[in-house]
């Protein structure tokens, strides 16, 4: 039922998705009811920015699971906190 | 978290070789190839990309990200149709930036290498009963394992301010709210 709650807010922070050629993509906000996986997030900031890797070079990461599951939600959330605005 | 920008000492920058934020977000939805395309031409139009004189198609783009010095993120959000190989036409040029990709297929791992991927599971118990909590507006207010329950706010269907919710909740009178679930031990003090 979590779940589904969680759905229903996704789908409503997707309003941009019928973007026509030329519009500028906006990110969607997260779910203001995020909750938790905060051990997601402290390993995806540990792989982005990690400081004991001297060489910059492109770091990959991908997320995967079941539809739903909060793989966007997660990256979504991950992004605003290490963005500069 | 300390943010590196453009305007920072340079020396600094030079010395510092990893960014602490992303200067650029590029949200990529990547359920198709036509709405990996669509997001790319729409990134012709925002005015940093404009200044670099872009001709509006979706390699001018990805040509103009790959060549960005500041530290980049380029999301590819539900890339679930496409195969890796797919996907991996639309990477920018270049070796800086990172690249995010959300997804249900798992041979994604093929692009990102399997020890840069992590499955997503269900939600964690604990964080599954907050979530439906906030979701339903219902506060826990006994820290007592014996008498611990919910209260619905008795003003709740009147109004929805959070803050005069906040207030009913200093002072609960527990003949005017309905007790709706029993059993729950954790205080819950973030909202």
């Amino acid at each position: 039922m979590a779940l589904d709650l969680l759905q229903i807010n996704i789908n409503n922070n997707y309003g941009n998705r019928t973007t026509s050629d030329g519009v500028i993509p906006l990110m969607p906000n997260p779910s203001n009811r995020f909750t938790g996986r905060t051990e997601v997030i402290a390993a995806l900031k540990k792989h982005f920015f990690n400081t004991n890797d001297s060489a910059q070079k492109r770091k990959f990461f991908l997320l995967y699971g079941m539809g739903g599951i909060g793989k966007t939600q997660i990256c979504l959330k991950f992004v605003e906190e290490m963005s500069e605005w | 978290m300390v943010s590196v920008t453009k305007d920072a000492d340079p020396t600094l920058i030079s010395d510092i070789s990893i960014a602490f934020s992303f200067s650029f977000v590029f949200w990529i939805d990547a359920s198709s190839t036509g709405t990996i395309t669509q997001g790319l031409k729409g990134i012709c139009n925002l005015p940093a990309a404009q200044y670099s004189g872009l001709d509006g198609s979706p390699e001018s783009a990805l040509h103009w990200i790959g060549s960005l010095r500041e530290n980049y993120i380029m999301v590819f959000d539900n890339a679930d149709v496409l195969s890796p190989a797919e996907l991996e036409a639309y990477l920018p040029p270049g070796r800086g930036g990172n690249i995010f990709i959300t997804s249900r297929n798992s041979t994604m791992r093929n692009l990102t290498s399997p020890e840069n991927s992590l499955e997503i599971g269900e939600v964690e118990k604990s964080d599954a009963i907050e979530l439906l909590l906030k979701a339903s507006y219902l506060y826990l207010v006994f820290g007592s394992p014996v008498r611990s329950g919910l209260l619905v706010p008795s003003a709740l269907d009147r109004n929805c301010n959070r803050s005069s919710q906040f207030e009913k909740l200093q002072k609960p009178r527990p003949n005017r709210n309905r007790l709706v679930f029993c059993g729950l031990l954790r205080l819950q003090d973030r909202f």
